[in-house]
């Protein structure tokens, strides 16, 4: 019972999310300074022309009437303009972006395969990496394998995302020209190249990351070490591989994971930066390019799409974290 | 990494390389053999799609829309020579009468659409009247004002309403009556909406990625952020069609590249590459690295002129609303450091500007009116407010840019020009749409200065003048940034536009540069010149004088 | 970018008042800290006595196309680096390069530091209420957090940049939205600390000992805090610094001409490959201020935490 309240509350409180970074957003660009029709209106752009334009995109009503009819778009679908000529943009409609002819979530759809692939496969290898290294070094405290692990994850926890990324493209797909220039290929088409475009990104992404989780570990495992309970469960004569592994290691991962959730629902949600510098069209793609033209309707469902991934990962991170930590249940 | 803009109207950079000029040298330089007819030529695009619905496109007749669609008119476009109008769907340049008020075109014979069913005069029309339409609009507009005053017509979707404006008496002819006597429609006849859509097709917002063929080719695959595929259109018959040689069998629209990746592939020129043309200007980064590279500096095309760069000056807000402020502004810009900045030297960046009809377009005369170095005269500009009254100089200006590409560089350009003359200027960049916004629509908006360029959708003088300086071109939506309103020059406008004769026109065109020029709205800096890069195997790319885009329908693969 | 936080328990109360001694030891004990600690120095310096450093290079920030060569890069190898020109100069307007990343390293500690006095103070009251209060305020701040963390803060900041009139410091709004943008992971450290520490023996016993709730906060808990927080605050700065860069590397950081770090590298990046100095300098300043604070904070936690020293 206890856990299905718990569901039923944090369900609750991300639809209340959603709603107000929906809201939010909506707020912000309305008070800016933009005209959403210009587009549409073409050159030379008559005050009439503009209007019409305005009119058919539903730009032409209240600000408030404009977000109830993105709400009840979600649910009912909306139909612009009348006639053979009108669009259509049925149910769970999250806006129309008329700059590009398409449904918003079918854009983003189309991109949630490029981001996932870049977000799961870097994750993947930093999580591996990351805790493996840290509890390396943690085991191995003091050795020359521990202090050049910490340096490395260091300089990765110091170096600017763009930096590292730039540096990455430019050594090893333009210098040694040993990795694809940029480009992404659908995993359904060809899974080697799909690999193979991927391996920069991934691993630059893993870099940064696997940096924070080695020292992360690290520290964590060398608190962990010294705890009473590890000290009983060497006394009781347990391998240190099963006091490693099954007492310590279950603690670690506790502050582990709370961050792997905030990072990994960021990820997915598109990594503008990375993305942008290897030229991979995923959802971070789509914000920055959305931004840059200010175009709403993408704006408003990438941001709605980032909240939920956001919302839902730290949802399991929660669930999650009552599982490993009997001391911080469920509130 | 940045988006680049290739609108007509909005400028980037541009080089010149001074040994060859300004074109590409003869096909059989660069590999050994010709141009020939086949092979497959990829355009590589930094924007995610390519806007195929001709009532949407703002596409200059050289560049992509031509692959598919044809127009009533079109340009006859070479290196060294005034652009001049010729005939495309029709069998000549349209027959004004009635003053220029109409305007009476006739189709050729046996023109034929993909699908093999007749182009018709009714087609053309009802391609306009689809432009019409709330759901279409956003490609050039020049036509609607003039066919629809007002724009009380709502196109044909909703009631099936015609457009009264426009009569097909039959399958070939077809009549314009404008609302007013108009010398250029001709060249309007050359604008995207004047291609035909088979009557009663294009009600769906896609169209543009599967349109019914006019042009040599037909696209075979569409698909957003990733690529088109156009191949030959079996209905096209290039004996009807002299401005497209089509030579490529296959052209490949590469969608939503990196600026840089394009540009280092086009160095590299390996495999398909070779075949490729970057359709983004060459940054001035990527030029910096091109003139190190002797391949890829061979593969340049620069333009010989450009897009008008200008400082507009706001003339209805403060001192600016003086003339003489005004006046002191001419000479406070360093041409030279703002050449440096757009694009590494002079000649890389384009001539210095000092009249606001851009070479090139008929009619056009050099002169200056504040004749002084290129580096400027802060001096002069410090005497001249001391004159109007402000031996302090002026303070707390804003200087509106655009945040993209390179322009934040060069409005800190322009701002140490002016700091060095006692004008001090706050910088405010802005995107793209909130420029629009904040500078096109406001009603009081509160600018002083603005840096941008315009580039002439078509290649006349009126293109170049009427849009920036009508008094009915403030705010709203129009390009009139300087505010400027002189009702002369509205009437001289006026007048001009509605001059048959283009000679006659042109030189009405010239009195109107020089008579806005001496009330000093603008300040002119270059005349932007564009470069593109292209691959070993592509030829004839080469660049009129106008427009400053290279001639997409002369491409070519070597072979 | 998440802060490597691996926190100790139990930490001395007091600790807040030891900061100093602590840095001192650390720097005491470790070459390595020593170093770093001379970074951050030198590079405050830099930002603080920017106008003299470049008043003695002799140079400013005004356009200067002579030392350009004809191709609009830097002259002279290096790109441009001489006895005039410390660091070379800017490729198509000849500013000098030194004056540039000195002044930028102005906005950059300006941003990053107030920005993270703002988002550790927001943190630590947020996030120490909702793990003390519990109940109804740690939900709301657990959305609250949620809605901040799920908001892509770039379009906000470009929002307001749009938004904002121009003579409204851009510094200020910087500091204003990094620091707002900043608080949830602050506050969720703290909240994780507090509700961990709620459960320990003291705590309870203080409260079974008849300890009021302010009573607890303020004598128990807050003590135990302030290592974390010393700690949060110290790995806070170069993320912020970071922040500020990546900002202004999108295009959404201070005004031009205002030298950035951020913007100068973002303009630098297309430059790589013929006149890497330019990305080298500004890069190497920003990769060198983050790592010397994250060394020092580092070290600053593991004095503070005596478990971790121990063991460090």
């Amino acid at each position: 019972m206890r856990v299905v309240k718990f569901v039923a509350g944090r369900f609750a409180g991300m639809v209340v999310v959603l709603l107000i970074v929906s809201f939010i957003t909506f707020l912000v660009f309305y008070v800016l300074p933009s005209e959403p029709a210009q587009l549409a209106c073409g050159r030379p752009c008559s005050p009439q022309a503009l209007e019409l334009a305005r009119e058919f995109m539903g730009y032409n009503v209240p600000w408030y009437q404009q977000y109830f009819d993105f709400l009840g778009g979600i649910f009912t679908g909306r139909t612009f303009g009348s006639g053979p000529s009108a669009i259509h943009c049925p149910a769970p409609c999250f806006g129309y972006d008329f700059q590009n002819n398409a449904e918003v979530l079918d854009q983003i759809l189309d991109r949630v395969e490029v981001s996932f692939s870049v977000a799961i496969g870097a994750a993947i290898i930093w999580m591996v990496a990351g805790v493996g290294l840290g509890v390396l070094s943690a085991l191995k405290r003091g050795t020359p394998l521990d202090r050049i692990t910490m340096a490395v994850a260091m300089a990765g926890v110091s170096m600017p995302a763009y930096l590292a990324g730039m540096l990455g493209i430019t050594i090893f797909a333009f210098g040694l020209d040993v990795v694809p220039k940029n480009g992404y290929v659908p995993i359904g088409e060809d899974v080697v190249q799909w690999a193979w475009h991927l391996v920069t990104p991934w691993l630059v992404l893993a870099f940064l990351h696997a940096a924070i989780y080695a020292r992360l570990t690290r520290g964590q495992m060398l608190e962990t070490l010294g705890e009473d309970f590890i000290r009983t469960a060497r006394a009781k004569g347990l391998t240190e591989r099963r006091v490693v592994g099954r007492h310590a290691l279950r603690n670690v991962l506790l502050p582990v994971v709370t961050v792997f959730g905030v990072d990994l629902g960021l990820l997915l949600a598109g990594t503008v930066i990375t993305e942008r510098i290897f030229s991979m069209p995923g959802v971070g793609m789509l914000l920055v390019d959305s931004i840059r033209s200010l175009n709403l309707p993408i704006l408003l469902g990438v941001t709605l799409f980032a909240a939920l991934l956001v919302t839902v990962v730290n949802f399991l991170v929660d669930l999650f974290y009552g599982v490993l930590d009997p001391r911080a249940r469920l509130t | 990494m940045k988006r680049r803009h290739s609108l007509a109207g909005i400028a980037a950079v541009a080089v010149l390389l001074a040994a060859c000029g300004a074109n590409d040298k003869p096909a059989g330089q660069s590999g050994g053999g010709q141009v020939k007819a086949g092979g497959t030529l990829y355009l590589l695009s930094d924007s995610p799609t390519q806007q195929y619905d001709p009532a949407r496109s703002s596409s200059l007749v050289v560049t992509g829309l031509q692959f598919v669609h044809r127009r009533l008119t079109s340009w006859k476009v070479a290196p060294g020579q005034d652009t001049t109008i010729v005939p495309d769907l029709a069998t000549d340049t349209g027959k004004p009468s009635d003053g220029g008020k109409t305007w009476t075109f006739t189709l050729k014979d046996g023109l034929k659409y993909s699908d093999g069913t007749p182009i018709r005069s009714a087609d053309v029309k009802w391609g306009l009247e689809r432009s019409f339409a709330p759901a279409f609009s956003g490609g050039l507009a020049y036509h609607k004002d003039l066919l629809s005053p007002g724009l009380t017509y709502k196109g044909p979707f909703e009631g099936g309403q015609e457009l009264s404006s426009i009569e097909t008496p039959d399958d070939k002819t077809i009549i314009f009556k404008l609302a007013r006597p108009y010398g250029d429609w001709n060249w309007v006849a050359s604008t995207p909406a004047f291609a035909p859509v088979p009557k009663g097709k294009g009600a769906e917002a896609n169209y543009g990625e599967k349109p019914v063929a006019s042009g040599p080719y037909q696209i075979e695959k569409f698909e957003r952020g990733k690529e088109a595929v156009l191949v030959r259109n079996p209905n096209w018959d290039g004996k009807t069609d002299e401005t497209r040689p089509a030579f490529p069998d296959r052209v490949v629209w590469q969608f939503s590249q990196q600026t840089n990746v394009i540009s280092k592939r086009l160095i590299d020129d390996t495999g398909d590459d070779k075949n490729a043309f970057g359709t983004s200007f060459a940054s001035p980064a990527q030029l910096a690295q091109i003139q190190g590279n002797a391949s890829a500096k061979s593969r340049l095309v620069t333009s010989e002129s450009g897009a008008l760069a200008y400082l507009a000056l706001n003339t209805q807000r403060g001192k600016l609303a003086d003339v003489n402020v005004r006046k002191a502004f001419q000479y406070a810009i360093n041409k030279s450091a703002y050449q440096v900045a757009s694009a590494g030297n002079a000649q890389l960046a384009g001539d210095v500007a000092t009249t606001l009809i851009t070479p090139g377009l008929a009619g056009r005369e050099q002169f200056d009116l504040y004749q002084t170095k290129p580096e400027g005269d802060p001096n002069k500009t410090k005497e001249l407010l001391s004159a109007a009254g402000m031996p302090n100089g002026l303070d707390g200006l804003v200087l509106v840019s655009r945040a993209e590409n390179d322009w934040p560089r060069k409005a800190e350009s322009i701002q140490s020009s002016l700091a060095a003359a006692g004008i001090k200027v706050t910088i405010k960049p802005l995107d793209e749409e909130t420029f629009t916004a904040e500078v096109q629509n406001k009603e009081n908006p509160d600018y002083d200065l603005v840096l941008t360029s315009w580039q002439p959708d078509i290649p006349s003088a009126n293109a170049n003048i009427q849009p920036l300086f009508q008094s009915t071109e403030i705010g709203g939506g129009g390009y009139n940034v300087a505010r400027y309103n002189n009702p002369d020059v509205d009437r001289l406008i006026t007048e001009a536009q509605a001059t048959v004769d283009p000679a006659e026109a042109g030189k009405k065109w010239a009195e109107l540069d020089k008579k806005i020029m001496a009330d000093s709205p603008v300040v002119p800096l270059i005349y932007t010149r564009n470069s593109y890069l292209h691959g070993s195997a592509v030829g004839n790319v080469k660049i009129g004088r106008f427009p400053a885009y290279a001639d997409y329908r002369q491409f070519g693969i070597i072979q | 970018m998440s802060d490597p936080l691996p926190l100790g328990g139990e930490v001395t109360p007091g600790a807040a008042r030891s900061l100093p001694a602590a840095l001192w030891r650390a720097i005491r004990r470790d070459a390595w800290t020593l170093t770093c600690a001379i970074i951050v120095v030198a590079i405050v310096l830099l930002a603080v006595g920017a106008d003299l450093w470049v008043a003695i290079e002799g140079q400013d920030l005004n356009e200067n196309i002579e030392a350009l060569g004809p191709d609009g890069l830097p002259a002279g190898p290096l790109g441009g680096v001489s006895a005039d020109h410390w660091f070379g100069v800017q490729p198509l307007r000849g500013i000098d390069l030194f004056a540039l990343v000195a002044y930028g390293a102005r906005v950059s500690l300006l941003v990053g530091l107030g920005a993270t006095v703002l988002a550790t103070v927001l943190g630590v009251l947020i996030g120490a209420s909702a793990g003390y209060i519990g109940g109804w305020w740690d939900r709301v701040v657990s959305w609250a957090s949620d809605v901040m963390l799920g908001f892509p803060s770039l379009v906000f900041m470009i929002a307001l940049g749009a938004v904002a009139p121009i003579e409204f410091p851009r510094q200020l709004l910087l500091i204003v939205v990094l620091g707002i943008f900043g608080w949830p992971r602050v506050a969720r450290i703290v909240r994780a600390q507090v509700l961990s520490l709620s459960k320990r023996n003291f705590v309870s016993a203080s409260r079974v000992m008849g300890g009021g709730t302010w009573h607890v906060f303020t004598r128990q808990l807050l003590p135990n805090l302030w290592a974390p927080i010393i700690i949060v605050s110290s790995l806070t700065i170069p993320s912020m610094i970071g922040n500020e860069a990546a900002l202004s590397f999108l295009g959404a950081g201070v005004l031009p001409p205002t030298p950035s770090w951020g913007r100068t590298i973002s303009d630098a990046i297309d430059y790589f490959e013929t006149d890497p100095m330019y990305l080298i300098f500004p890069g190497l300043m920003l990769f060198l201020i983050t790592l010397a604070f994250n060394v020092v904070g580092d070290s600053i936690r593991d004095e503070l935490d005596p478990k971790s020293k121990g063991r460090g």
